[in-house]
């Protein structure tokens, strides 16, 4: 199993017609293409755009994929409502927060908060907290150290549900 | 305005193919190739805590325009603006579209009025021309090299 990258990134405009109604203009660059050279296309080519469209363009996205090609089975009983969610503080004094989906239990302490001192939870803390990191809360400012750690769920959505109950 | 952060983020799957993500941000003046290390790196620290696997991940960069103003009141979505653009050999086709497309691009005489987008107008000649210049391409990676046809479709 291997992740590899989609052919192409892709540039996703956003616009806003005079009832409200979102519409999307999708731009394929190719996939070497570096990041800071696709924005600076995309803001020459927005703005060729909207001398196009009745719409408003209220922003754009660029993105690239990344796909595992043979990904693993996933462990039986696994369930993306039970996340692990973890909140950080930032250097602005503010924090940050992100989960994952299906957090183990052998990482958990019986009140359901994370177990620090579990192997896998302190390398991913020490490496999220490490001055060299790179990792942020949306303001930019870096995370500086964890601030709580625990298990909850989420509601199962429609298809999430069983089908034979 | 390019938002401080760009975003990572980790698409997991259970076991009935349900998926759930991480989401984590780093600097927007990251690149490419360290959006994609940092992926690997937090991938790789997050398996060992997760019953569930790895199918994709994604890095991405959001403008945010600040002032986008107002719509005008014909201004609709479905009016699609639909052009169709063919790589140097001519044999793979990709499209773009535009929404809510300006009645005075479209051809208001002759076989295509009403619908066939005007391709000498200066609007349309500028678009063509920076799609090609910035290596747009179709999904599979066939650059575009010319701009096949354009006209105006209703699209929901």
């Amino acid at each position: 199993m291997a992740i590899v990258a989609a052919p192409t990134a892709s540039l996703d405009f956003t616009w806003r017609d005079a009832s409200g109604s979102i519409g999307h203009t999708l731009v394929h660059v190719p996939d070497g293409t570096l990041a800071a050279v696709a924005l600076t296309a995309a803001e020459a080519l927005g703005a060729l755009l909207a001398a196009m469209s009745d719409c408003v363009l209220i922003g754009y996205k660029l993105t690239y994929n990344r796909v595992e090609n043979a990904p693993a089975a996933p462990v039986a009983g696994s369930r993306v409502e039970e996340k692990g969610n973890f909140i950080w503080t930032t250097a602005d004094g503010r924090s940050t927060r992100f989960s994952i989906p299906a957090i183990k239990d052998s990482l958990l302490n019986q009140s359901g908060s994370v177990n620090r001192s579990a192997v896998a939870a302190a390398a991913l803390i020490t490496a999220v907290e490490d001055v060299g990191a790179i990792f942020a809360g949306a303001s930019g400012s870096d995370i500086t150290a964890l601030f709580k750690a625990y298990q909850s769920f989420r509601s199962s959505t429609k298809n999430e549900l069983p089908t034979d109950g | 305005m390019l938002r401080p952060v760009a975003t990572l983020e980790l698409v997991y799957m259970d076991e009935r193919g349900s998926t759930g993500a991480t989401v984590v941000n780093i600097p927007a003046s990251s690149s490419i190739e360290v959006g994609d290390a940092q992926a690997t790196a937090l991938a790789s620290l997050i398996a060992p805590m997760t019953d569930c696997t790895l199918v994709k991940y994604r890095v991405s960069w959001r403008v945010v325009i600040e002032d986008p103003g107002i719509a005008g009141s014909s201004a609709a979505i479905v009016n699609t603006g639909v052009f169709i653009f063919s790589d140097f050999d001519g044999g793979n086709l990709g499209l773009i579209t535009i929404p809510a497309i300006k009645d005075e691009i479209v051809e208001t005489s002759g076989n295509g009025a009403g619908v066939a987008i005007d391709q000498e107008n200066e609007a349309v000649l500028d678009f063509v021309a920076q799609v090609i210049d910035m290596n747009a391409s179709n999904p599979f990676g066939d650059i575009f090299y010319r701009l096949e046809t354009a006209y105006r479709q209703s699209r929901v």
